[in-house]
C-alpha cells in the first residue's frame, strides 16, 4: 500500500461512505477521522504493516553451494592481517 | 506419516520395477516407476492424513467458552464485483445471530469493497444503507471502496489494517460467500484471548446451499469427509497450521507485524502480487513466532462452492497460479520447515496430475520408445519363451493405488455408520449410497478435472497470467454449447489417447477406458453436473436442520426480496427487537 505511514498521515484518493443517523450519505476523504466520534466512518487508527522479506536472494541450491564453499561464515571485507 | 508415505511410494516403485523386469527392464520402465513413486507418495500422504484424522479427536481448550471478552473485533468482508444483496445479507444474518445470543463483545462489521464495476458499486452503497438502517448499525457497520484494487484481497485487508487496524484487537476475515454463527465468532474471540500467542485461528467451513449434482457432491464431501482430513491436518501441522484466507480470525497486531506482503520481482504469473496470499501469511506468522491453529471442532462456519466443473476449474486455475508462485517463496529466509513443506504440498497438489498423465502417456508410447521383448531368443528353436507371469504384481499395484484412493472414504463411511454419526447425514442407508455415489462421481470427473489442472499448470509454466476473475456464484447451469466449448479439447485428447492405445498397446486398452471414456463424455459430465439435483442422496446436517445463522440468512434474503435459490425452506422467524429495530 502506498500509504505515507511514517508521518502518521494517510494519503489516498479513496473515500469512505459515511452513513449518518438520518440515512444521508456523504463521501468523505479518509484523513484524520477520529474514533469513535465519527460513528460510521472507519476508524482512523493506523497500524504499520512493514513489508516482509519473502524472496530469498538465491535459490536453495545456490545457498547450499555457497555454504559448502564458504562454510556460511562471514568473511572480512578487507585483509585484516595486512 | 512422511515415512509411511515414503514406504508406500517405494513399495509401488519396487513392485513396478519387478513388473517391468518380468518382460525385461528398460529405461521406460524405470521412468514409469519413478512417476508411480511420486504419484503414490502423494496419494499415500492424503490417505495417511485421513487415518490420523480418524484416530484422533479435537481437544477444544477448556474453560474459555464463557469467559468475558475484552478485545474489540471487526468482521471483514472483502467484496469484488459480487452481488451485494447476497453478500451483505450474510453480514446482516451474522449480526442478527450475534444479537440473538446477547453479543457480549464489541464487534464491528466492515465491507471492504474492491468492486471495479460502477453499477455494482452503486448497488453496494444502496444495499449498505438499507442494511445499516435495518440493523441499527450506525457506528458498527462500515463500508469503504478502494479506487485501485492494489494487491487484490491481501492488499484490501492490508489497506484496512494500515488505516484502522490499531482500533481492533481481532479481525474475522471472511469471503463474500462466508457465513458464520454468532456463537462461533464469540468462541473464536475467546480462544484468541485465552492464548495471547495465537496469531491466527482457522475454522473448517462447510459448503452450503449447493443445488447441482456436482455442487451437492462437493457439499457432501466437504461435510462428511473433509472434517476427518482436516482433523489429520490439524494434528500434523499443530502450531504451524493452515490459513485458507477466510472464515478465520487474526490477532491484528500479529498480522500487521508479520504479513506485509511485497510484490514479487518480475511479471505474473510468477512475479507480481502474491496470489495465494493465505499460505504465505500463515508461514509469515509462524516465522515470527505466532501460533497458527486449525480448530476443526468449531461448527457454524460456512461457505458456498462452485456449482459446476467449469467454475471449479476457473477457481483452480487461480489457485494453481498462486500455488506455483510459491516456488519463489519456498526458500524465503527463516520459514519453519513445516511452512516450506506446506508450500511444496500446495505445488504438488497441482503438478501431481502431470505425473499421472506422464505415466499413462509413457505406457501407451512404450512400444515406440523401446524394443519389445524377444519371445524367441534361441535361433531356430520353435517354442517361445514367455516371461514369468507379472499379472499378480500388476494387479497388486492397481489394488494398492485404488486402496489409497478409496479406502479412506470407505473407512470414514464405516465409522459414521458404526458411531451413529450417519444419522446427521440421512441415516446409514443414505450415507452408504451417498458415499458410493460420491466415489463414482469423483471417479468419473477425475480425468476431466485432471485435464483442466494440467492445462492450468502448462499455462502458468508458459507464463500466461490467469488474472483475477470474479467467482460465479449463480445457479451455474451449463448449456450444451458452453459445455462443448469448455471441453472439446478434452474429447480430442481422450479419443487420441484411446486410439493410440488401441494400435500401440492393445493390452492396455481396457485398463485405460476408465480414464478415456469420461474424457470423451466430458461435455455430458459438465452439463449433467451443473443441473439441479433432485435426488435424496448427499444430504448434509445443514440441510437436515439448518443452523440458526442459515435460517437468519434466508429470512434476510426473503425480506430483501432476493431469490435465495436454495432448497432450504425459509423458516418464519420471531426475532427480538433492539431499540425498536427489527432484526
Amino acid at each position: 500500500m502506498a500509504l505515507s505511514m511514517a508521518y502518521g498521515t494517510i494519503a489516498t484518493d479513496d473515500a469512505i461512505l459515511h452513513v449518518g443517523a438520518s440515512g444521508g450519505e456523504v463521501a468523505v476523504p479518509f484523513v484524520g477521522r477520529g474514533f469513535p466520534d465519527e460513528a460510521c466512518a472507519l476508524p482512523a487508527a493506523p497500524l504499520p504493516m512493514p513489508t516482509q522479506m519473502i524472496e530469498a536472494d538465491a535459490g536453495l541450491l545456490h545457498r547450499l553451494l555457497r555454504r559448502l564453499r564458504g562454510g556460511g561464515a562471514v568473511r572480512p571485507s578487507m585483509d585484516v592481517g595486512a | 506419516m512422511i515415512v509411511t508415505s515414503l514406504l508406500c511410494g517405494l513399495g509401488a516403485f519396487i513392485l513396478f520395477l519387478e513388473f517391468g523386469e518380468a518382460t525385461g527392464l528398460t529405461w521406460i520402465d524405470v521412468f514409469r516407476a519413478v512417476l508411480i513413486l511420486i504419484s503414490t507418495l502423494w496419494l499415500a500422504w492424503g490417505a495417511t492424513l485421513a487415518f490420523v484424522g480418524m484416530t484422533s479427536r479435537a481437544r477444544p481448550p477448556e474453560g474459555v467458552e464463557d469467559a468475558p471478552i475484552r478485545g474489540r473485533t471487526c468482521v471483514l468482508m472483502p467484496v469484488y464485483n459480487e452481488n451485494p444483496e447476497e453478500s451483505f445479507s450474510r453480514v446482516a444474518a451474522m449480526e442478527a445471530s450475534l444479537r440473538e445470543i446477547g453479543d457480549p463483545a464489541e464487534i464491528h462489521f466492515a465491507i471492504l469493497s474492491d468492486t471495479r464495476d460502477e453499477g455494482i458499486a452503486a448497488q453496494e452503497r444502496a444495499v449498505f444503507r438499507r442494511m445499516v438502517e435495518e440493523c441499527d448499525g450506525v457506528g458498527r457497520f462500515f463500508y469503504r471502496r478502494r479506487e485501485k484494487n492494489t494487491g487484490k484481497k491481501a492488499g484490501n485487508i492490508e489497506d484496512f489494517i494500515t488505516r484502522s487496524g490499531a482500533a481492533y484487537d481481532y479481525a474475522v476475515i471472511l469471503d463474500a460467500d462466508s457465513l458464520m454463527e454468532g456463537k462461533t465468532i464469540l468462541t473464536m474471540i475467546r480462544r484468541m484471548e485465552a492464548e495471547p500467542q495465537l496469531g491466527l485461528l482457522q475454522t473448517l467451513p462447510k459448503i452450503i446451499r449447493a443445488e447441482s449434482h456436482f455442487g451437492r457432491a462437493m457439499q457432501f464431501s466437504a461435510s462428511f469427509f473433509s472434517p476427518v482430513f482436516a482433523r489429520g491436518l490439524a494434528m500434523v501441522q499443530g502450531r504451524t497450521g493452515p490459513f485458507w484466507g477466510h472464515n478465520a480470525i487474526i490477532n491484528v497486531r500479529a498480522f500487521a507485524q508479520s504479513c506485509g506482503l511485497p510484490e514479487l520481482k518480475g511479471a505474473p504469473p510468477f512475479g507480481g502480487h502474491v496470489m495465494s496470499h493465505d499460505y504465505v501469511e500463515a508461514a509469515l506468522l509462524a516465522r515470527n513466532g505466532w501460533i497458527v491453529r486449525l480448530d476443526d471442532d468449531l461448527e457454524g462456519s460456512f461457505e458456498e462452492g462452485p456449482e459446476n466443473i467449469v467454475d471449479h476449474a476457473k477457481r483452480d486455475r487461480r489457485w494453481c497460479q498462486g500455488n506455483l508462485q510459491h516456488l519463489r517463496i519456498i526458500s524465503a529466509p527463516g520459514l519453519k520447515p513445516w511452512s516450506r513443506f506446506v508450500f511444496a504440498q500446495g505445488v504438488m497438489a497441482f503438478i501431481a496430475p502431470l505425473f499421472w498423465m506422464g505415466f499413462i502417456a509413457a505406457s501407451i508410447a512404450a512400444p515406440l520408445l523401446v524394443t519389445p521383448p524377444d519371445y524367441f531368443p534361441v535361433p531356430g528353436w520353435p517354442f517361445p519363451q514367455f516371461p514369468q507371469s507379472a499379472a499378480s504384481m500388476a494387479i497388486s499395484l492397481a489394488i494398492g493405488i485404488f486402496g489409497l484412493l478409496f479406502l479412506p472414504k470407505l473407512l470414514i463411511m464405516a465409522r459414521a455408520i458404526l458411531s451413529g454419526e450417519a444419522k446427521r447425514f440421512g441415516g446409514p442407508g443414505r450415507v452408504f449410497l451417498s458415499t458410493l455415489g460420491e466415489l463414482l462421481l469423483s471417479s468419473l470427473t477425475a480425468p476431466v478435472l485432471m485435464m483442466f489442472t494440467i492445462r492450468s499448470v502448462l499455462e502458468v509454466l508458459m507464463r500466461r497470467d490467469g488474472g483475477w476473475p470474479t467467482n460465479n456464484r449463480g445457479d451455474g447451469i451449463l448449456q450444451w454449447p458452453e459445455a462443448f466449448a469448455a471441453s472439446w479439447w478434452i474429447i480430442v485428447t481422450g479419443c487420441g489417447g484411446l486410439f493410440a492405445a488401441w494400435f500401440l498397446t492393445p493390452e492396455l486398452f481396457l485398463w485405460l477406458l476408465p480414464v478415456g471414456v469420461p474424457m470423451i463424455l466430458a461435455p455430458a459430465l459438465l452439463r449433467w453436473g451443473s443441473l439441479p439435483s433432485l435426488g435424496k442422496l448427499m444430504i448434509t446436517p445443514a440441510e437436515q436442520s439448518p443452523q440458526r445463522v442459515i435460517q437468519l440468512y434466508d429470512a434476510v434474503l426473503a425480506r430483501w426480496g432476493v431469490d435465495a435459490q436454495s432448497s432450504i425452506p425459509v423458516v418464519p422467524l420471531r426475532l427480538p427487537e433492539k431499540d425498536g429495530v427489527k432484526v
